[in-house]
């Protein structure tokens, strides 16, 4: 099964890999092939949810065909989450309803859990074929997905604990939900996400669905063709111009970065779960719209439109 | 006009705590620790590296454990901390209550979580470090390196979110300090049933309790901070920016940067790290990998025909980092500050410390 015949993606990564990105891609690659798809960015920013040219809101917007955006205000959701609570009871007014919104933003795991009931919730709803979210940096997502679990243990007795039993059947149901770890070729981002699928495993109900390694440089050279490159870097013709000396260094970095960038998927193809999916979108040169390369990009990684198996 | 006047050595020269703000994943953290052990070669005196990025990256990159909160002499003149907040806390705690306050408040359920969560506790937490290390008077400067955080200004502004969230009337009301409280008030009854239905009552208790125990504490807590938070806003005190070369970071930056203004503050510095290098932007070798591309077997080639063939894959990708290398540098050129300094895109992040002082070095005389 593809990524996109799951219901529920969370796509996390360290900062400055460009995880919005990834997300926003996915939703929109999903709403081309005619799903109905929401895409909640819940990192405290506009992230993926405000690349479509609206500010999202805690209601969701539509902003393509098939395509709607929302972002999670920790306040909003506690709001809704006292009115659903306790509305019922009809007695919910002023101080009452404030001071529970108080009293929960201080409990442990509130805050995260209410996250994440969100996000199952808009999956649970039947409204989406699928929900994209654009997730908090990785340290923080493992602390929402493991919320679930973590506040039952704490808070067992009351009306929160009794919401979170469906919620980690759903986290950890693997044809529904999938966790994708947005990275980069580099060696630091590639550690972190290799102790993040660990801690993923160990901490939470959640599978790795994915790592995508962005912003990738394929290697340049067929192997057929790179010794004679190599050749020439290591051999210039003699007397060259200055600006064929540069051209060579040039190209000796493009070759370098393209080499490393091997060494790294090497690395982590060995040490991924064999169920994961490594995807790769490259580096782009200057683009007017970053998000329609990298749908285009992993697209074809997906195979999607061609009905060839990913 | 010399190296020099471009990078931020004047600057390191003239302030005693440097504090190093942006977004996640653009080198923060790196900068830092590079600036740091430069100076403490150029400099007489003891340098300071606080560090508050929770996945402790300076350790890794100076080759050495630091545990709990204590400063590790890295190099002859160079220290270096990195925050540990649970224990920052219980510091910042027992500086402010008297033991038996303090050992209550610590052993209360909710009090390790809460501080961990609410109101970015991490920042907070820093602060009341920063004045520890300040107070020690064992350093001749400080170089902060900040939580990665959607704005660099709440760092600034975690005493009056800790004070606020703890002087809140509501919170009087709730623990029985305020008019008309819940605690044997006539809104108890219904309160407390909600809280058990909702919260479970053994854990709305300790909730209870904790800002009942909080109360006396927390003027005394935020007095320390708010000093600290003053003084990085005086004179004495540098802002740098760190950021990507990646239009959508530097976008946030200038953000940062008004947010700033509106406070009568500035970057002092900005530091772009991983730009496009100027083999690059270099038009004759623009020229030549075009040349190369679009006639290989031309006779103005200073390759041969089979090597220049051969050299075109190599040329279409010079062509394409061309034009980001261009790209950046035009906005770069943007950036309204008076000292900006270029890092070069390195094959891989710097992680001997002769690689991370050479850095430094950089950083200091302008790139």
């Amino acid at each position: 099964m593809t990524l996109l015949d799951r219901h529920l993606l969370f796509v996390g990564g360290k900062g400055g890999t460009g995880k919005s990105t990834i997300a926003a891609a996915l939703a929109r690659l999903a709403a081309a092939q005619g799903q109905n798809v929401l895409l909640i960015s819940a990192d405290g920013s506009p992230g993926a949810a405000g690349m479509f040219g609206v500010r999202p809101g805690f209601d969701a917007t539509e902003v393509e065909v098939g395509l709607h955006v929302l972002q999670i205000e920790r306040t909003a959701s506690l709001d809704e989450f006292v009115r659903v609570q306790l509305g019922p009871l009809g007695v919910v007014a002023g101080p009452v309803a404030s001071a529970f919104s108080f009293v929960a933003d201080a409990a442990p795991g509130v805050g995260e859990l209410l996250l994440i009931g969100k996000c199952t919730h808009e999956a649970r709803t039947g409204d989406w074929d699928l929900v994209v979210v654009d997730s908090a940096s990785s340290g923080h997502l493992l602390g929402e997905l493991a919320a679930p679990a973590n506040v039952a243990e704490i808070a067992p007795i009351g009306r929160i604990a009794k919401e979170t039993s469906w919620m980690i059947d759903m986290l950890g149901d693997p044809a529904f939900t999938a966790v994708i770890n947005v990275t980069l070729a580099e060696d630091v981002p590639v550690s972190e996400t290799l102790d993040f699928v660990d801690a993923l495993h160990d901490r939470t109900p959640a599978r790795l669905g994915a790592v995508v390694v962005n912003r990738t440089r394929p290697q340049l050279y067929a192997r057929s063709t790179r010794e004679s490159v190599d050749g020439l870097i290591a051999d210039p013709p003699a007397r060259l111009t200055k600006a064929g000396s540069r051209l060579l260094d040039a190209v000796e970095l493009g070759l370098a970065r393209a080499d490393i960038a091997s060494a790294i998927d090497r690395r982590l193809r060995s040490s991924l779960p064999a169920e994961a999916d490594l995807l790769h979108v490259p580096e782009f040169g200057v683009v007017d719209d970053t998000v329609s390369e990298v749908e285009l990009a992993l697209g074809d990684e997906l195979s999607v439109g061609n009905g060839a198996p990913s | 006009m010399t190296a020099s006047a471009k990078g931020l050595l004047s600057l390191l020269e003239d302030h005693d705590i440097v504090v190093v703000a942006g977004a996640g994943g653009v080198g923060k953290t790196t900068v830092s620790a590079a600036m740091g052990l430069a100076a403490a070669q150029r400099f007489d005196g003891d340098t300071l590296v606080l560090t508050i990025d929770p996945a402790r990256r300076l350790a890794t990159a100076l080759g050495v454990a630091i545990d709990g909160n204590a400063a590790v002499e890295v190099r002859p003149g160079l220290h270096a901390a990195m925050l540990d907040p649970g224990p920052a806390w219980d510091d910042l705690v027992d500086a402010a209550s008297s033991p038996d306050v303090a050992a209550a408040v610590k052993a209360n359920p909710v009090y390790r979580r809460i501080a961990d969560t609410f109101v970015h506790g991490n920042d907070y937490a820093a602060l009341g470090w920063l004045a520890d290390a300040i107070d020690s008077g064992r350093y001749d400067r400080i170089i902060v390196d900040t939580p990665p955080s959607q704005n660099a200004l709440d760092f600034f502004d975690a005493p009056q979110r800790v004070e606020s969230f703890f002087t809140s009337p509501l919170l009087g009301w709730l623990t029985g300090t305020g008019a008309g409280s819940v605690v044997g008030g006539a809104a108890s009854k219904t309160f407390a049933t909600f809280a058990d239905r909702l919260l479970g009552a053994e854990f709305f208790g300790d909730v209870v309790e904790f800002f009942q125990l909080m109360e006396p504490v927390v003027p005394g807590m935020v007095e320390r901070t708010k000093e600290v938070s003053l003084r990085l806003a005086s004179e004495t005190s540098a802002f740098v920016a760190v950021t990507s070369p990646a239009s959508e970071v530097l976008d946030r930056m200038q953000v940062l940067g008004t947010a700033l203004d509106d406070r009568g503050l500035a970057f002092d510095g900005v530091v772009v790290n991983g730009i496009e290098p100027d083999v690059f932007a270099d038009p004759k070798v623009l020229d030549l990998a075009t040349r190369l591309v679009s006639a290989p077997t031309s006779a103005t080639s200073p390759f041969s025909a089979a090597a220049s063939r051969s050299l075109v894959p190599g040329a279409e990708y010079v062509i394409e980092r061309s034009a980001v290398a261009n790209d950046q540098r035009a906005r770069i050129a943007n950036i309204p500050a008076a000292r900006i300094v270029t890092i070069p895109r390195l094959l891989d992040a710097p992680t001997s410390v002769d690689a991370l002082e050479a850095l430094g070095h950089l950083v200091l005389d302008g790139g």
